[in-house]
C-alpha cells in the first residue's frame, strides 16, 4: 500500500520542497510563491494545517526548541524518501506524456 | 466603543464584525462571548474565525506563531476547544485563513464539530428542563384563589421566579436549533466544495 498522503496535494507538496532546508512558517510561503512562479501564494491556517499534518506523518520536524518563539521546520529522513517516490511517479509521468498515446 | 452581540453563526459573527470594521474601526478584544470591543483606526482591519480542537501547549504555541508570522493578531481564542478563534490583521490581499479546497474543507469539518456538538447539547439541556406549565409555574399556594391587590402582589412578588422557572426551557430548544441551523449551513458550504474536487 502507499505510504499515507500520497500522492502528495500540490501545497504539501510544494511545502515539502520548501522544507529540503530548515525554515520558519512565513519563509515557507515565500518560497513556495516564488518555486510556483506567484502561483501559489499559502494561508497562515492553511500553512499551519499541512505542517501539523506533515508532522503527524514525521514526513518533517520541529527543529527549533519547543520554548523559542521562532519555529523552524524541516523534512526528515522519511520525509525526503517520501519526496524521492514522488519524484519517481511525476518521471513516470513525464515518460508517458514524452512517449505520446500507446 | 463596546458592542454587546451573541452569536450562534461563526460566519454571520465574522460579516457583522467586518461590516463595523469597514466604518473605521477595529476590533480590539472580545469578552465573554458577547462583549465586543473597538476602537478607532486610520488602518483598514479585516477579520476571520477559525475553530480548533484541543491543543496540547507546544500546537498552540506553533498556530499562534504560524499566524502571527503572517501579520495575524489574535484577539480571542485559547488552546482547550472551547470558544472560536478570532484573527485579526491590516489588510494587505492576502486576507484568508485558509488558500486551498482541502484546507477549507477541514475547517468546515473541524466547525461542524464544534456547533454539532453544541447543538446536541443544548438539545440535552431542553428535555432536562422540560416546560414547566400552568399550575407548577407560580408556587404561591392558592395563588390563583386570591383577589384584587392581594392577588397582584403575590402575583408579581412571583413573577420573576416564575419566568426564571419558564426561560431555559425555551431558551435551550433554542439554541439548539440555532446551532443545527449552522450545523447544517457549514455541511452545505462544505458538500459544495466537495463537488468541486
Amino acid at each position: 500500500m502507499r505510504p499515507k498522503l500520497l500522492p502528495l496535494s500540490e501545497t504539501m507538496h510544494l511545502i515539502m520542497l520548501a522544507l529540503r532546508k530548515p525554515l520558519h512558517g512565513y519563509a515557507i510561503m515565500q518560497l513556495v510563491n516564488e518555486m510556483s512562479d506567484g502561483q501559489v501564494s499559502i494561508a497562515a491556517g492553511t500553512l499551519y494545517g499541512a505542517l501539523d499534518n506533515l508532522k503527524k506523518h514525521h514526513y518533517i520536524e520541529l527543529l527549533s526548541d519547543p520554548s523559542e518563539r521562532k519555529k523552524v521546520y524541516q523534512v526528515t529522513k522519511l520525509g525526503e524518501e517520501i519526496l524521492e517516490l514522488e519524484n519517481q511517479r511525476l518521471k513516470k509521468f513525464i515518460s508517458l506524456y514524452e512517449k505520446g498515446e500507446g | 466603543m463596546n458592542k454587546y452581540r451573541l452569536f450562534i453563526d461563526p460566519e454571520k459573527e465574522e460579516m457583522w464584525i467586518n461590516k463595523i470594521q469597514q466604518d473605521g474601526y477595529r476590533l480590539v478584544s472580545n469578552t465573554l462571548d458577547f462583549i465586543y470591543t473597538f476602537e478607532e483606526t486610520d488602518e483598514k482591519y479585516i477579520t476571520r474565525t477559525d475553530y480548533q480542537n484541543h491543543m496540547s501547549k507546544e500546537k498552540y504555541d506553533e498556530y499562534l506563531n504560524i499566524h502571527e508570522e503572517f501579520g495575524w493578531e489574535h484577539i480571542r481564542g485559547g488552546r482547550f476547544g472551547m470558544t472560536q478563534q478570532i484573527w485579526s490583521k491590516i489588510e494587505d490581499g492576502n486576507d484568508k485563513l485558509f488558500s486551498d479546497r482541502d484546507s477549507k474543507i477541514n475547517f468546515y469539518k473541524r466547525q461542524m464539530n464544534f456547533t454539532g456538538s453544541l447543538a446536541f447539547l443544548f438539545l440535552i439541556y431542553s428535555f432536562i428542563f422540560e416546560p414547566v406549565t400552568g399550575n407548577n409555574l407560580f408556587l404561591t399556594s392558592g395563588l390563583w384563589d386570591m383577589q384584587g391587590t392581594e392577588f397582584w402582589r403575590a402575583f408579581l412578588f412571583e413573577l420573576p421566579f416564575a419566568i426564571m422557572r419558564f426561560l431555559p426551557a425555551i431558551l435551550f430548544p433554542i439554541a439548539a436549533v440555532l446551532f443545527f441551523v449552522s450545523y447544517y449551513k457549514s455541511d452545505q458550504a462544505k458538500k459544495a466544495l466537495e463537488k468541486e474536487k
